[in-house]
Protein backbone atom coordinates (compact mmCIF):
# COMPACT_ATOMS: atom_id res chain seq x y z
CA UNK A 1 0.00 0.00 0.00
CA UNK A 2 1.57 3.72 -1.06
CA UNK A 3 -0.02 6.84 -0.50
CA UNK A 4 2.48 8.58 -2.21
CA UNK A 5 3.71 6.55 -5.02
CA UNK A 6 7.31 6.05 -3.54
CA UNK A 7 6.70 4.66 0.13
CA UNK A 8 5.14 1.00 0.75
CA UNK A 9 3.92 0.24 3.75
CA UNK A 10 6.27 -2.87 4.93
CA UNK A 11 3.52 -5.15 6.87
CA UNK A 12 3.92 -7.51 4.29
CA UNK A 13 0.04 -8.70 4.60
CA UNK A 14 -0.81 -11.74 2.23
CA UNK A 15 -3.99 -12.29 0.32
CA UNK A 16 -4.05 -16.11 -0.13
CA UNK A 17 -5.67 -16.84 -3.50
CA UNK A 18 -8.24 -19.74 -4.28
CA UNK A 19 -10.12 -21.07 -6.76
CA UNK A 20 -13.34 -23.09 -7.19
CA UNK A 21 -13.17 -25.71 -10.24
CA UNK A 22 -16.75 -27.87 -10.22
CA UNK A 23 -19.08 -29.06 -7.10
CA UNK A 24 -19.90 -32.56 -6.94
CA UNK A 25 -23.10 -34.14 -6.59
CA UNK A 26 -24.91 -31.20 -8.22
CA UNK A 27 -28.23 -33.31 -7.42
CA UNK A 28 -29.60 -35.13 -4.97
CA UNK A 29 -32.86 -36.89 -2.92
CA UNK A 30 -35.22 -33.93 -1.32
CA UNK A 31 -34.64 -35.77 2.40
CA UNK A 32 -31.55 -34.26 2.27
CA UNK A 33 -29.93 -37.59 2.68
CA UNK A 34 -27.08 -37.98 -0.33
CA UNK A 35 -24.41 -37.16 1.93
CA UNK A 36 -22.30 -33.83 1.52
CA UNK A 37 -21.99 -31.80 -1.24
CA UNK A 38 -18.25 -31.05 -2.41
CA UNK A 39 -16.70 -28.56 -3.83
CA UNK A 40 -13.15 -29.17 -5.55
CA UNK A 41 -11.10 -26.19 -6.06
CA UNK A 42 -7.36 -25.06 -4.35
CA UNK A 43 -6.29 -22.62 -1.81
CA UNK A 44 -9.24 -23.12 0.66
CA UNK A 45 -8.37 -22.64 4.67
CA UNK A 46 -10.99 -23.08 7.19
CA UNK A 47 -9.73 -19.56 8.94
CA UNK A 48 -11.28 -17.87 6.44
CA UNK A 49 -14.73 -18.98 7.18
CA UNK A 50 -15.74 -20.40 4.10
CA UNK A 51 -19.95 -20.56 3.86
CA UNK A 52 -22.01 -22.72 2.09
CA UNK A 53 -25.40 -21.04 0.39
CA UNK A 54 -28.04 -23.36 -0.37
CA UNK A 55 -31.53 -22.50 -1.82
CA UNK A 56 -31.02 -19.14 -0.06
CA UNK A 57 -29.86 -20.33 3.49
CA UNK A 58 -26.44 -20.03 4.41
CA UNK A 59 -24.58 -22.99 6.11
CA UNK A 60 -21.07 -23.45 7.40
CA UNK A 61 -19.29 -26.49 5.41
CA UNK A 62 -18.63 -29.58 7.30
CA UNK A 63 -15.40 -30.25 6.26
CA UNK A 64 -12.56 -28.03 4.97
CA UNK A 65 -9.25 -28.67 3.07
CA UNK A 66 -6.78 -27.05 0.94
CA UNK A 67 -8.67 -28.56 -1.85
CA UNK A 68 -12.39 -29.20 -0.97
CA UNK A 69 -14.86 -27.32 1.05
CA UNK A 70 -17.60 -29.99 1.85
CA UNK A 71 -21.15 -28.20 2.25
CA UNK A 72 -24.14 -30.07 3.71
CA UNK A 73 -27.10 -31.17 1.88
CA UNK A 74 -30.31 -30.31 3.78
CA UNK A 75 -33.43 -31.86 3.47
CA UNK A 76 -35.52 -29.57 0.69
CA UNK A 77 -37.63 -26.49 2.42
CA UNK A 78 -40.43 -26.98 -0.51
CA UNK A 79 -40.98 -30.81 1.24
CA UNK A 80 -40.07 -34.30 0.37
CA UNK A 81 -41.91 -33.97 -2.44
CA UNK A 82 -39.77 -31.32 -4.21
CA UNK A 83 -38.45 -32.08 -7.58
CA UNK A 84 -36.31 -28.93 -9.32
CA UNK A 85 -33.23 -27.12 -8.66
CA UNK A 86 -32.13 -23.95 -6.39
CA UNK A 87 -29.27 -21.96 -6.33
CA UNK A 88 -26.31 -23.16 -4.67
CA UNK A 89 -23.27 -21.21 -3.91
CA UNK A 90 -20.05 -21.15 -2.00
CA UNK A 91 -18.21 -18.23 -0.40
CA UNK A 92 -14.51 -19.45 -0.16
CA UNK A 93 -13.07 -16.43 1.95
CA UNK A 94 -16.61 -15.98 3.08
CA UNK A 95 -17.71 -12.64 1.44
CA UNK A 96 -17.44 -13.85 -2.40
CA UNK A 97 -20.21 -15.93 -3.49
CA UNK A 98 -19.92 -17.92 -6.29
CA UNK A 99 -23.01 -19.36 -7.48
CA UNK A 100 -22.99 -22.50 -9.51
CA UNK A 101 -24.95 -22.48 -13.47
CA UNK A 102 -28.37 -24.09 -12.70
CA UNK A 103 -27.84 -24.52 -8.81
CA UNK A 104 -28.69 -28.19 -7.28
CA UNK B 1 13.51 21.34 -12.64
CA UNK B 2 10.64 20.20 -14.65
CA UNK B 3 9.09 17.71 -13.11
CA UNK B 4 9.63 15.76 -9.20
CA UNK B 5 7.74 12.86 -7.82
CA UNK B 6 6.54 11.93 -5.27
CA UNK B 7 4.63 15.17 -4.22
CA UNK B 8 3.46 13.98 -1.10
CA UNK B 9 5.99 12.05 1.95
CA UNK B 10 5.23 10.85 5.43
CA UNK B 11 6.20 13.14 8.65
CA UNK B 12 8.64 11.37 9.43
CA UNK B 13 11.11 12.04 6.29
CA UNK B 14 12.87 10.02 4.57
CA UNK B 15 10.63 9.82 1.37
CA UNK B 16 12.97 9.10 -1.97
CA UNK B 17 11.96 12.48 -4.48
CA UNK B 18 12.68 12.55 -7.84
CA UNK B 19 13.31 15.61 -9.29
CA UNK B 20 13.39 15.75 -13.63
CA UNK B 21 15.09 18.83 -14.94
CA UNK B 22 18.06 19.57 -17.36
CA UNK B 23 21.29 20.98 -16.58
CA UNK B 24 22.01 19.36 -13.45
CA UNK B 25 25.38 19.39 -12.36
CA UNK B 26 28.02 18.32 -9.43
CA UNK B 27 31.27 19.90 -9.35
CA UNK B 28 32.36 19.97 -5.90
CA UNK B 29 35.16 21.53 -6.55
CA UNK B 30 33.72 24.95 -7.64
CA UNK B 31 31.34 25.01 -4.38
CA UNK B 32 28.55 23.08 -7.30
CA UNK B 33 26.27 21.01 -5.22
CA UNK B 34 22.49 20.45 -5.94
CA UNK B 35 20.23 20.80 -2.84
CA UNK B 36 16.42 20.12 -2.66
CA UNK B 37 14.29 22.65 -0.18
CA UNK B 38 11.27 21.65 1.14
CA UNK B 39 9.52 24.59 2.72
CA UNK B 40 12.48 26.22 4.75
CA UNK B 41 14.34 23.20 5.23
CA UNK B 42 17.59 22.55 2.89
CA UNK B 43 18.54 18.69 2.26
CA UNK B 44 21.61 17.66 0.04
CA UNK B 45 20.57 16.12 -3.03
CA UNK B 46 22.11 12.58 -4.76
CA UNK B 47 23.57 13.88 -8.30
CA UNK B 48 22.37 10.83 -10.34
CA UNK B 49 23.03 13.07 -14.26
CA UNK B 50 22.48 16.07 -15.51
CA UNK B 51 18.34 15.51 -15.61
CA UNK B 52 18.03 13.81 -12.37
CA UNK B 53 18.30 14.12 -8.88
CA UNK B 54 17.05 12.40 -6.06
CA UNK B 55 15.64 14.44 -2.26
CA UNK B 56 15.25 13.00 0.81
CA UNK B 57 12.79 14.59 2.49
CA UNK B 58 13.76 15.87 6.18
CA UNK B 59 11.02 15.38 9.09
CA UNK B 60 8.95 17.63 9.25
CA UNK B 61 6.04 17.36 11.70
CA UNK B 62 3.76 20.81 9.97
CA UNK B 63 1.36 18.45 7.78
CA UNK B 64 -1.60 21.84 7.63
CA UNK B 65 -0.45 22.65 4.07
CA UNK B 66 1.97 22.31 1.18
CA UNK B 67 5.29 23.55 1.32
CA UNK B 68 7.44 25.15 -1.62
CA UNK B 69 9.62 22.69 -3.26
CA UNK B 70 12.78 24.04 -5.14
CA UNK B 71 16.02 23.11 -6.29
CA UNK B 72 19.50 24.74 -6.15
CA UNK B 73 23.23 23.80 -7.57
CA UNK B 74 25.05 26.23 -5.41
CA UNK B 75 22.70 26.49 -2.26
CA UNK B 76 21.74 29.84 -2.62
CA UNK B 77 20.33 30.51 -6.38
CA UNK B 78 16.91 28.79 -6.05
CA UNK B 79 14.57 27.78 -8.77
CA UNK B 80 11.13 29.52 -8.83
CA UNK B 81 9.10 26.67 -10.24
CA UNK B 82 5.95 27.06 -7.40
CA UNK B 83 6.72 23.14 -7.21
CA UNK B 84 5.25 22.02 -3.63
CA UNK B 85 5.26 19.01 -1.34
CA UNK B 86 3.30 18.06 1.46
CA UNK B 87 3.30 16.08 4.07
CA UNK B 88 1.30 13.76 6.25
CA UNK B 89 1.04 11.43 9.28
CA UNK B 90 2.49 8.34 9.00
CA UNK B 91 -0.63 5.96 8.61
CA UNK B 92 -0.55 2.25 10.64
CA UNK B 93 -2.21 -0.18 8.68
CA UNK B 94 -3.41 -2.88 11.07
CA UNK B 95 -5.67 -5.41 9.63
CA UNK B 96 -6.50 -6.39 5.39
CA UNK B 97 -9.70 -8.08 4.90
CA UNK B 98 -10.54 -10.67 3.61
CA UNK B 99 -6.84 -12.19 3.52
CA UNK B 100 -8.19 -14.77 1.04
CA UNK B 101 -9.70 -13.72 -2.87
CA UNK B 102 -10.07 -15.74 -5.52
CA UNK B 103 -7.61 -15.59 -8.38
CA UNK B 104 -9.82 -14.30 -11.11
CA UNK B 105 -9.95 -11.15 -8.67
CA UNK B 106 -12.39 -8.57 -8.10
CA UNK B 107 -12.74 -8.91 -4.24
CA UNK B 108 -12.93 -5.66 -2.70
CA UNK B 109 -9.55 -5.82 -0.15
CA UNK B 110 -10.30 -3.46 3.20
CA UNK B 111 -7.24 -2.25 4.94
CA UNK B 112 -8.33 -1.31 8.46
CA UNK B 113 -5.89 1.02 10.17
CA UNK B 114 -4.93 5.00 11.75
CA UNK B 115 -3.89 8.05 10.24
CA UNK B 116 -4.68 7.58 6.37
CA UNK B 117 -4.57 10.27 4.73
CA UNK B 118 -6.92 11.24 1.65
CA UNK B 119 -5.19 10.76 -1.48
CA UNK B 120 -8.29 9.65 -3.41
CA UNK B 121 -8.11 10.99 -6.69
CA UNK B 122 -4.22 10.46 -7.93
CA UNK B 123 -2.60 8.20 -9.59
CA UNK B 124 0.39 7.93 -6.59
CA UNK B 125 -2.44 6.19 -4.59
CA UNK B 126 -2.79 2.53 -5.02
CA UNK B 127 -2.23 -0.80 -3.58
CA UNK B 128 0.50 -3.10 -4.96
CA UNK B 129 -0.36 -7.17 -5.34
CA UNK B 130 3.03 -9.09 -5.42
CA UNK B 131 2.86 -12.41 -6.01
CA UNK B 132 5.45 -14.52 -3.66
CA UNK B 133 5.84 -17.48 -5.39
CA UNK B 134 5.86 -16.52 -8.94
CA UNK B 135 7.80 -14.87 -10.97
CA UNK B 136 4.79 -12.82 -12.26
CA UNK B 137 5.49 -9.10 -12.04
CA UNK B 138 3.34 -6.93 -8.99
CA UNK B 139 0.16 -5.69 -10.23
CA UNK B 140 -0.85 -2.14 -8.97
CA UNK B 141 -4.90 -0.83 -8.19
CA UNK B 142 -6.16 2.38 -7.65
CA UNK B 143 -7.05 2.66 -3.68
CA UNK B 144 -10.51 4.24 -2.46
CA UNK B 145 -10.61 6.29 0.74
CA UNK B 146 -13.08 5.35 2.79
CA UNK B 147 -11.95 7.37 6.07
CA UNK B 148 -8.76 8.18 7.92
CA UNK B 149 -9.29 4.44 9.60
CA UNK B 150 -10.43 2.58 6.29
CA UNK B 151 -8.91 2.29 2.31
CA UNK B 152 -10.52 -0.28 0.09
CA UNK B 153 -8.86 -1.95 -3.05
CA UNK B 154 -10.09 -3.94 -5.37
CA UNK B 155 -7.83 -7.28 -5.85
CA UNK B 156 -6.99 -7.97 -9.69
CA UNK B 157 -6.96 -10.86 -11.61
CA UNK B 158 -4.89 -12.73 -14.09
CA UNK B 159 -2.65 -14.86 -12.41
CA UNK B 160 -1.96 -17.61 -13.93
CA UNK B 161 0.86 -18.91 -11.30
CA UNK B 162 0.82 -18.67 -7.34
CA UNK B 163 -1.38 -18.14 -5.14
CA UNK B 164 -0.10 -16.08 -2.43
CA UNK B 165 0.30 -12.11 -2.89
CA UNK B 166 1.97 -9.54 -0.69
CA UNK B 167 -0.32 -6.42 -0.19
Amino acid sequence: MTFNGKDYDKNGFMLVLYKIDKAFPRSGPSDGLGGDIVVYGQGFRPEVNPLCRLNGTTYEPVGIKWNEIRCPMPAAQQGLEFFGNVEFAVAANGVDWKYFDGGF
Amino acid sequence: MMSKHPHYGVDVGGTAVEVIGYSFLYKAEYGIVPHCRFGDKIVRAEFDSTVRLVCYSPPNSDISGALTFEVSLNGVDWTTTGQTFSYYKEPTITKVSPDAAPASGGTEVYLVGQNFPNMEGGSEFHCRFSPTNSKMAPKTMAAQYINSTAIMCVSPGGWTEGDRMKL
